[in-house]
């Protein structure tokens, strides 16, 4: 094995599922999505492991986006009665801390998918090559979309604060 | 030099400008208070941007340990060794999975759809063994049931009552059910319950939802029944038609690389762009099937909160170790597996209404008879019968 797996792994997977959770908002599927990531990494070894695991991920996430809406028709995800049931927040802090992510999420749905996952690979750590390898997107316009989604998300996250906006 | 766009300066900010642009912009920055002021606006928004990101980390990570990933990783690259481990984890969180099939399939959605649905012709779903073909069982023995449940009204009830708790659901189907096949039928299907204490776990679940929200252990015991009814009956407005209803009669429980109908298979596979596995494999010991609601009152199933990576069949029969069940005269639409530590491979299947059908199987679901069918969707009674025949049969 070229890669030592066990420092990718320690070093990428709170990375992995940072970014992974601001895709599908959900803790335990973000985790999970993350160590199929991994295992797949570890069954392929590919040279550059950053990059793969991302891309992995990104495509990974995608999928499960797709499956949720396709899913849609014929079941009732129970993801609000799952979310529910686990939160029973105790704490002021939780509540805060769920709102806010919350207010988050709604923020980044305003921008385009394209600025959003720029935004998010730059924010997990990918550089401009990087970025521009996994979207297709020329290494030169990178900086520009990364402008384009801060300001959106800056703007929609105070707009959402300010009760501008009725949270999704 | 015109003034700094804003992804020049967010280029610059990020420490991407190559050597030569950066010196370019230094020098524009020099001379111009309009892009420094900028500049500063800009690396605001970028640190603003990404401190808003942060809101939305989630807490309480534990990466599990590394060991064990790779343990998944070769135990889904080889068939046979290092799968010890994954599949003594998997066991415990199969058992409510388990009982959850069991539940369901007494009564519920099963009664329901007796009344629903139409009559039908008189070939019969058949495990598709040597042994089950040879040993026709006597014809549609859950027909009793049919005619003694009253009205809709009833059924929802008994739905619900399965839905809220376990003991009730253990008890329901014996007073419904005809002496003969049919209540038999039931009544083995209950007892491949793994045990007891695991029936707890499913039915709770059930419950929270069916009482909308409020905790199955909230409520006192008589309340449960009501809470569902309500819950179940809403789901089932009048004007709300169930979906057109499928025949199940040539539906041919098996082996993907068994396929009664090869055409039919080479079809599927064609319009699907995958080959089915070839290779045999026993047939199940059991299946149990579930027939769900096909919109809004799916219980809250463990299966249906997992998250699932969407595999081929290659990848699926290497997760099971053997070819995964399915109907061979159904397009298999595709296969998944459980993007968690249990092994679990879901193959989805298609009815000729185009309604789903889920076959949740695990690496050793046959032999345990821990395979459990879901349908989404109103099917003739008969068909169901046929069905829970064909599951009643193989499971011994």
């Amino acid at each position: 094995m070229s890669v030592d797996w066990a420092a990718v792994y320690r070093s990428s997977y709170q990375e992995l599922v940072r970014y992974l959770y601001r895709r599908v908002w959900d803790v335990e599927r973000a985790q999970d999505l993350a160590q199929e990531t991994f295992v797949r990494a570890i069954e392929h070894d590919p040279d550059n492991p950053r990059a793969w695991l991302f891309r992995v991920a990104t495509n990974l996430a995608r999928d499960e986006s797709r499956s949720v809406l396709r899913r849609r028709k014929h079941l009732t995800l129970l993801k609000g009665e799952a979310e529910t049931r686990r939160v029973e927040p105790e704490f002021v802090e939780e509540v805060e801390h769920r709102e806010r992510s919350a207010r988050v999420r709604t923020a980044l749905e305003t921008l385009s998918e394209r600025d959003r996952e720029v935004l998010q690979l730059w924010d997990a750590g990918l550089d401009y090559e990087a970025i521009a390898a996994q979207t297709g997107l020329a290494r030169k316009s990178i900086g520009t979309t990364l402008a384009r989604a801060r300001q959106r998300l800056a703007d929609a996250y105070r707009a959402l604060e300010e009760g501008n906006v009725a949270l999704g | 030099m015109s003034h700094l766009d804003e992804g020049t300066l967010h280029t610059f900010l990020d420490g991407e400008l190559d050597a030569a642009e950066e010196v370019e912009l230094r020098e524009h920055l020099a001379t111009c208070a309009e892009c420094r002021a900028r500049l500063d606006v800009e690396r605001e928004t970028r640190r603003r941007a990404h401190e808003i990101l942060r809101y939305a980390d989630p807490v309480g990570i534990v990466p599990p340990d590394f060991d064990e990933l790779r343990a998944r990783a070769s135990s889904r690259a080889g068939p046979a060794p290092g799968t010890s481990r994954t599949r003594s984890s998997v066991r415990p969180l199969i058992l409510p999975w388990a009982a959850s099939i069991v539940l369901a399939v007494g009564v519920g959605w099963f009664a329901q759809t007796l009344l629903t649905g139409s009559g039908g012709a008189g070939s019969r779903v058949a495990i598709d063994s040597e042994q089950a073909r040879e040993s026709e069982p006597a014809p549609l023995a859950a027909g009793p049931t049919l005619e003694e449940e009253p009205s809709a009204a009833s059924t929802t009830a008994t739905d619900a009552r399965v839905a809220a708790a376990p003991a009730s659901a253990r008890s329901a189907p014996e007073p419904q059910a005809a002496p003969g096949g049919g209540g038999d039928s039931g009544a083995r299907s209950l007892r491949t319950a793994p045990d007891a204490a695991a029936l707890g776990a499913p039915a709770e679940g059930a419950a929270t939802m069916a009482g909308r929200g409020r905790a199955g252990g909230e409520a006192p015991p008589d309340e449960q029944p009501t809470l569902a009814l309500e819950s179940a009956a809403a789901a089932q407005e009048p004007e709300r038609a169930l979906p057109e209803t499928v025949a199940l009669e040539a539906i041919t429980v098996a082996d993907a690389s068994k396929a009664a109908d090869a055409e039919d298979t080479a079809r599927a596979d064609r319009v699907l762009g995958f080959q089915a596995p070839r290779e045999m494999a026993a047939p199940p010991s059991s299946v149990a099937a579930r027939i769900a609601a096909p919109a809004a009152t799916v219980p809250a199933d463990s299966l249906a909160r997992r998250y699932w990576v969407g595999a081929d069949a290659s990848e699926a029969a290497n997760a099971l170790g053997s070819p995964p069940l399915v109907f061979s005269r159904l397009p298999v639409i595709g296969y998944a597996i459980a993007a968690d530590t249990t092994g679990l491979v879901r193959a989805t299947q298609q009815l000729p209404g185009g309604e789903p059908l889920e076959i949740y199987q695990w690496r050793d679901a046959r032999a345990a008879g821990e395979i459990e069918v879901v349908v989404r969707a109103a099917v003739p009674a008969d068909s169901l019968a046929r069905l829970r025949e064909a599951i009643g049969r193989g499971e011994r």
